[in-house]
């Protein structure tokens, strides 16, 4: 139930951007970066 | 790696970042999936007045406009470009998706993730308080039209 209530094929879209994301900022800012964050 | 608030690679960095990535990766799945269909889009089954207003936003190709601003808020908050504007330009979507999830068609799932997409709208709005704040708090005075801005002006050349 509380599952049902979680999951959705968006959210794990959502999640797995969000990891890439982060993973990608991490190895930026560790190795050197991109000049920070473009906002 | 863990510095102190507001640097990069703080907490507060990559928790805002994780939050971003996650509500732009939402839009951006959610809007992308309405063109491409890889899973059946989310619709209400009931009540009656649920699936005739979703009906009409279909028949009028206004929910294909609903899910353009989600793709644009999706890649805004990805690429890390014109957050704020996108940010604003997706609250009205992210109103009504709540209004519908917790008044016209609840269900146990909906009663969360409609106050969760405001919740995280607002927040990644309040991110930008340095953007909101001359518009909410009308503490920058001067009253000025966009088409004399300097960036549009005619540059004159010098005699």
């Amino acid at each position: 139930m509380i599952w049902k209530i979680l999951y959705s094929p968006y959210d794990a879209g959502a999640l797995i951007i969000m990891v890439i994301g982060l993973a990608a900022h991490v190895a930026a800012n560790r190795f050197g970066g991109w000049g920070g964050d473009p906002r | 790696m863990v510095g102190h608030a507001g640097q990069t690679g703080s907490v507060e960095t990559y928790f805002v970042l994780a939050v971003r990535y996650f509500f732009g990766g939402h839009a951006l799945v959610s809007g992308a999936n309405h063109y491409l269909t890889i899973v059946p889009d989310i619709m209400p089954r009931d009540p009656a007045i649920a699936v005739r207003f979703m009906s009409v936003l279909i028949d009028t190709h206004l929910y294909d406009l609903v899910k353009v601003i989600e793709i644009l808020c999706g890649l805004s908050l990805i690429t890390g470009r014109f957050m704020p504007v996108a940010l604003m330009m997706e609250m009205p979507v992210t109103i009504i998706v709540c209004y519908l999830s917790l008044f016209i068609a609840p269900t146990a799932r909906s009663l969360y993730t409609g106050p969760r997409e405001v919740i995280l709208n607002l927040f990644l709005l309040s991110t930008y308080w340095g953007y909101l704040r001359p518009i909410i708090l009308q503490d920058r005075p001067p009253l000025m039209p966009i088409w004399r801005d300097r960036l549009f002006a005619r540059v004159e050349k010098p005699q």
